[in-house]
């Protein structure tokens, strides 16, 4: 199978599922790329039979996050609050843009974001709905979006929160730092560190390895896994 | 206490109260003026400062359940700086604060047992620290004691500081934390995080996405009216 849509592309081979952020250089997260990636997973992912997935950027970078004043302008004239400042209704986009990341979170088989160039914003938070985080050499990461005035709206609070701790998660919001991605592995945000020109073949051969082990995935024993993996390609 | 003595103990600068703690009683005794800074809107953090508290302290146990319950739910970010023994009544207020900062000389003491205000101590140290690696399991931290490096690595704190220079380096934190942002978004980013303290993050992630999403929309909305 081979789905290639304006600013995305999902294509199956060797049983694998792979879902290219393609509008380069930046790959945004704009509205049409969130309307295409919620297709393509409601359409064919969940359609599909394949044992895993890998989702990367075409280009330079995985993502440059999202268009932010195109996207305040939406949720703005579609949110309405109360006298009090509660938010009582919000636009219906938001749960299916969320739904769309939370599948590849609840995901019973591996889902491995290969992270190459910038990968921030709701590019980021695309890779911590993700089970496993790859970076090529060089590659930054984070959510911003604190510095323009919000801050991650896709989950990217909670992704942190479970990754790294409520503390961190808060500090790393708050002050909408970017991180290298030695960084980023130091603290736990990222599983991993290769060479670039290795990013993909790297991130298949662990899926691969996770996927020939004679038990059932699990997500509880995904640092085991890429431990061994390691070990055994020392 | 008087008013003027409760206010002494607490200094604000710069939209930020600091507290120098020895006594879980001091925090009873300025809690009042300090919920009508923050019902005034006139203060953003709350920085507790202490090296080591009066385990003796005449606090009984529902006035101290009372402190718990107030830091896990304060509108503003909590910050706890800690040096030298870490362990009983200062652990859990430090557990319940929303950022944590050690001095070079801390040691958290964990219990033999579990915490005994939390229900599940598990729950609570996945909270704070995220996804365990493969080097411990949060219930082998019980019984154990953690020095500040150690202390960075599993993230039960986020920076060690110079206890010598204490407010000048929390600023230096905090500036770099809050910037210029105004005390609006602040709030709704804490709010979010405050959210996962009450419901912890096992519960069903669409319902506590939920805060998170409305306090995005609000934001939005509100930036747009600026610039209009």
């Amino acid at each position: 199978m081979n789905i290639k849509m304006s600013k995305v592309s999902y294509e199956e081979k060797n049983g694998l599922g792979y879902i290219l952020i393609d509008d380069p250089p930046a790959n945004k997260t704009s509205i049409e790329f969130l309307d295409e990636f919620g297709v393509i997973v409601r359409e064919y992912v969940t359609q599909s039979n394949v044992k895993g997935i890998i989702i990367t950027g075409n280009g330079r970078h995985f993502s440059s996050g999202a268009d932010v004043d195109k996207l305040k302008e939406i949720y703005s004239n579609q949110t309405i609050i109360d006298n009090n400042g509660n938010v009582v209704s919000y636009p219906s986009r938001y749960l299916r843009d969320r739904s769309s990341l939370h599948y590849f979170t609840n995901l019973n088989k591996p889902v491995i974001s290969a992270i190459n160039g910038m990968c921030i914003g709701s590019g980021f938070e695309i890779a911590t709905s993700s089970h496993i985080r790859i970076c090529g050499k060089g590659s930054i990461v984070g959510l911003p979006e604190s510095t323009f005035g919000f801050f991650p709206g896709l989950s990217g609070t909670l992704r942190y929160t479970e990754c790294i701790g409520l503390g961190k998660a808060l500090e790393l919001v708050l002050s909408g730092e970017t991180l290298f991605a030695q960084q980023a592995f130091e603290i736990g945000l990222v599983h991993g560190i290769v060479e670039k020109k290795d990013l993909l073949k790297y991130c298949e051969d662990l899926i691969n390895y996770i996927l020939e082990r004679p038990s059932i995935y699990s997500k509880k024993y995904i640092q085991n896994y890429i431990d061994e993996f390691n070990q055994l390609n020392k | 206490m008087t008013v003027k003595e409760e206010q002494k103990l607490l200094k604000i600068q710069n939209r930020r109260a600091f507290l120098y703690l020895t006594d879980l009683v001091e925090l009873v005794n300025i809690k009042d003026v300090l919920e009508i800074h923050v019902e005034r809107n006139e203060i953003d953090c709350f920085i507790i400062i202490s090296s080591g508290i009066n385990e003796s302290s005449h606090l009984n146990q529902e006035k101290k359940i009372e402190l718990y319950k107030l830091f896990q739910n304060f509108p503003i970010l909590t910050i706890v700086v800690i040096d030298n023994i870490c362990n009983g009544d200062l652990l859990l207020l430090a557990m319940m604060c929303d950022i944590r900062l050690g001095g070079e000389n801390l040691s958290i003491h964990f219990p033999n047992e579990s915490l005994g205000m939390f229900s599940d101590f598990e729950d609570k140290c996945k909270l704070l620290m995220g996804r365990e690696t493969s080097s411990y399991t949060y219930a082998s931290l019980l019984g154990t004691i953690i020095h500040s490096e150690e202390a960075i690595k599993l993230r039960l704190i986020n920076q060690i500081i110079h206890m010598d220079n204490d407010i000048q380096e929390v600023n230096k934190y905090l500036d770099r934390l809050l910037g210029s942002k105004n005390s609006c978004q602040i709030k709704r980013i804490i709010k979010v995080f405050h959210s996962y303290k009450r419901y912890g993050i096992n519960s069903s992630t669409d319902f506590i996405v939920e805060e998170e999403i409305k306090q995005f929309c609000y934001l939005a909305s509100k930036d747009l009216l600026h610039d209009k």
